[in-house]
């Protein structure tokens, strides 16, 4: 068994940023008498970050991602956790989740939609009680929020290039929905967005230039490895166990093709995997948490918290055609993946929305989208429009020729959308018995049913105005619900009210000193945004909290 | 032959002499070589039952077809084309098509026979597809098999499977494969050509454009130093943007909700 001083586990916005925040105060303030190792699921992407990777990078061409849905290559930069259960029933809700893999975490894979969650946000209650510790509003994490923004280099797009270079332009897609949206009596606005000195740092799947992303190998971890904190990339933490003066973390190292046991020990662990990943590991260590130490202090009164709570931030996806007036120009594939949105629907609604590319071939197979009408009813009494009907009047089958030339214009006339809003927490994340983890959506809570509502027929009629058409989606075909923003799991509560969360507003466990969680599992609500840039701000604070000592013991005095 | 007693036939007969057989073939030197360059990934050694195949092909060709002029030029790829078989013949379809959601619970035996290795997945694949489409085809043209009838027989074939609940998670299967194939740029970008985007820059690194803006003839312009108002006023500009602000939506004033830097309040 080797030892650290701090283990990180997972490299995403939460881990990264603890790395990055507190090597740096351990190599400037404690003269690097600490040791750090993040430990990571997946690859490094720049081949560079583990000095003893053995991936290679994402192509040959060097630090860039390759357009491709080739199998494997998704395999390495992404994974789904699904309920597979569900989504065997039509109709029965169940829920997909998409996340990130590698030194990077999602931010390999997302679009770098940065925003800032609303005021309101914060200041949600439900049956009474304040969903977020009250150290959390909007003014206290504004600080927090500039310095990741700074560091992640957050433009606000723009619609001319009369003050910005021209990457930070919007694209035709957008210039095409804020037409649609102006018709509708609604407003498109620029979005801000981490971007670098490329123009179509695009989704990673468009095979644009990765060195023009603003990826965290760029930033926080490029600080991290200068700091001297280790960074271990294909190294799995199985479980971690408590001891008297902190944790073990066991799991495997998968570098150098072999399947290599470690255990680590350390006196301050924390977790940054994500939502499930993280939620996952303490539902896989929860059995060795007993007694005063106990992982989730709703127990106690024999209640749950673990695992419970899981937001998909209010995703809803749906694509549709627009019509031939403005059809030959929205090119949907070129330029930055998302670089506008609809706010005009938040005051009252609490939902936005955006304009996005997707893979015609996820929409060929009705993934973000279906292409056709369901002929099946709806469960649960979920209205649906009729079957898309072909020339003569027939259902057409979403294969064949006729589906194949419906496909022919997409580049032309495609657009998707989708929103985002607050949801009530409806997920649950679960461990099988095989150790797999699996999500659930058993049942969708009203008031988001409402929102949902709201937001599909402003985007039916964002479609209309353009002369299209929007086709059905996959929560109202399938009960799907695909989210590439889960949040909670292992939610924050205020030390006062510990038996409602896992960990205090500080991340740390509330049974357990030392341990914490600092990524979107601990986040206790919807954001109704794109939650990277909370997630980073909240790291900062927590960072900056430990670093300085400020309402609590400082990473200095825990690592006596 | 009823389907379940086909399915106990091939789970006790089938599957190991022709996993054994594939092995020797992965481990040989008729291994197959890789068409694209993953790293973890293996390729399934073909099927050696030419009837199989050849079932498996006409479906293919019927899910996302091939499309060709009155002189029989072809005038636009199909997944057979762009690599249906080949996308079929990765070790780690399966696992990514599920993780996707493209396919549905397969037959208990399909996932037995993945838990032995993926050539014993294949081989079952393909013997289930061909059992079932040739008993629908018998069904509607006694004695017939599936790649007997006609364009329009097999369609028919086709759709009665996909609405059998037994039958439709490994056409499903297929189906996944064929837009994967056609739309996912694994072995080809001619269905992506095919659906309004650009040839890929350069296909066999896998990108599709290196960066923007670029010139319609595909030169990369440098923002900095060149004028891309005059490139834009000649029409040579391959543009993602117009440059140009929306109209704004009277009566909806966004003064209450965004912020001075584009956050919501």
């Amino acid at each position: 068994m080797s030892f650290a001083d701090i283990v990180i586990v997972g490299a995403g916005f939460g881990g990264s940023i603890m790395a990055a925040r507190l090597g740096e105060h351990i190599e400037r303030a404690l003269e690097g008498a600490h040791r750090i190792v993040l430990l990571e699921r997946g690859e490094d992407p720049t081949g560079t970050l583990d000095p003893e990777a053995t991936s290679t990078s994402p192509s040959e061409y060097g630090n860039r991602f390759q357009h491709s849905l080739a199998p494997d290559y998704l395999l390495r930069w992404s994974e789904w956790i699904r309920d597979e259960e569900g989504a065997i029933v039509r109709g029965a809700p169940s829920m997909n989740v998409i996340a990130g893999r590698g030194l990077g975490g999602g931010s390999n894979v997302y679009c770098g939609v940065s925003l800032r969650a609303p005021r309101m946000v914060f200041e949600q209650t439900r049956e009474g009680e304040t969903l977020w510790p009250a150290y959390y509003t909007r003014a206290s994490l504004d600080p927090y929020y500039a310095k990741a923004e700074a560091m992640l280099r957050v433009h606000r797009m723009e619609w001319t290039n009369e003050r910005v270079p021209y990457w930070q332009l919007t694209t035709k897609r957008d210039f095409v929905f804020a037409e649609g949206c102006r018709r509708l009596g609604a407003t498109a606005v620029p979005l801000k967005i981490a971007d670098h000195t490329d123009a179509n740092e695009g989704w990673w799947t468009q095979g644009q230039v990765f060195e023009g992303r603003q990826s965290l190998t760029k930033n926080y971890l490029r600080v991290a490895h200068a700091s001297g904190v280790e960074l271990r990339s294909k190294c799995d933490v199985r479980e971690i166990v408590p001891t008297r003066d902190g944790y073990v973390v066991r799991g495997t190292d998968r570098r150098h093709g072999q399947e290599r046991p470690f255990e680590i020990e350390c006196r301050m662990l924390v977790l940054g995997a994500g939502a499930v990943a993280t939620t996952g590991l303490l539902l896989a260590s929860e059995h060795h948490f007993d007694g005063s130490r106990v992982l989730d202090p709703a127990i106690e009164r024999g209640g749950r918290n673990l695992g419970k709570h899981l937001s998909g931030n209010g995703d809803y996806g749906v694509t549709g055609m627009i019509g031939d007036e403005l059809a030959e120009n929205v090119e949907g594939f070129k330029g930055k993946p998302m670089s506008s949105f609809c706010p005009s629907f938040w005051r009252e609604h609490q939902f936005i929305v955006i304009p996005f590319y997707a893979e015609p071939v996820y929409l060929a197979m009705n993934q973000i989208s279906t292409l056709l009408s369901p002929e099946d009813p709806m469960a649960r009494g979920r209205s649906v429009a009729g079957p898309l009907r072909g020339p003569e009047g027939y259902a057409l089958p979403d294969w064949g020729l006729e589906y194949k030339r419906r496909l022919q214009r997409f580049g032309a006339r495609m657009m998707t959308m989708g929103c985002l809003a607050l949801d009530a927490c409806e997920g649950f994340v679960e461990r099988a018995d095989d150790g797999s983890l699996r999500v659930r959506w058993p049942e969708t809570d009203r008031a988001t049913e409402r929102r949902w509502s709201m937001a599909l027929d402003v985007m039916g009629g964002i479609y209309e105005s353009l002369g299209g058409e929007m086709f059905l989606d996959v929560y109202r075909y399938r009960g799907t619900v695909n989210t590439a923003h889960p949040l909670g799991g292992a939610r924050m509560s205020s030390r006062d009210v510990r038996e409602r969360g896992i960990v205090d507003e500080l991340g740390e466990s509330h049974s357990n000193p030392n341990l914490f969680i600092v990524d979107a599992a601990a986040i206790p609500s919807a954001l109704g945004v794109n939650p990277s840039l909370t997630i980073a701000a909240i790291a900062e604070s927590i960072a900056d909290r430990l670093v300085r000592g400020s309402g609590t013991r400082s990473v200095a005095d825990r690592l006596v | 032959m009823h389907r379940r007693q086909f399915l106990q036939w091939l789970a006790l007969l089938g599957m190991a002499p022709s996993l054994s057989a594939c092995e020797s073939q992965q481990s040989g030197e008729r291994m197959r070589p890789r068409f694209w360059d993953p790293p973890h990934d293996t390729v399934i050694p073909p099927s050696d039952d030419d009837e199989d195949d050849e079932v498996m092909r006409a479906l293919i060709d019927v899910l996302v077809p091939a499309e060709y002029d009155d002189g029989g030029a072809m005038t636009s790829p199909g997944a057979l084309e762009t690599g249906a078989l080949e996308v079929l013949a990765l070790r780690s379809f399966l696992p990514a098509a599920r993780g996707l959601g493209f396919v549905r619970a397969l037959p208990s035996e399909l996932d037995a026979a993945f838990e032995l290795g993926a050539p014993a997945f294949d081989r079952a694949l393909r013997a289930i597809v061909r059992h079932d489409l040739d008993a629908l085809a018998d069904d509607l043209a006694p004695g017939a098999r599936f790649t007997a009838l006609d364009p329009a027989e097999q369609r028919s074939v086709i759709a009665e499977a996909f609405r059998d609940p037994l039958k439709s998670a490994a056409l499903l299967y297929v189906r996944a494969a064929s837009f994967v194939a056609y739309l996912g740029a694994v072995r080809s970008d001619q269905g992506l050509v095919a659906v309004g985007f650009p040839p890929f820059e350069d296909f066999d690194g896998r990108i599709a454009v290196s960066g923007y803006p670029r010139t319609i003839s595909g030169r990369l312009v440098d923002a900095n130093r060149e004028d891309l108002d005059a490139l834009r006023a000649r029409g040579e500009l391959d543009d993602y943007t117009y440059a140009r602000r929306p109209e704004p939506t009277p009566d909806d004033d966004l003064m209450d909700v965004l912020d001075a830097s584009g956050d919501l309040f």
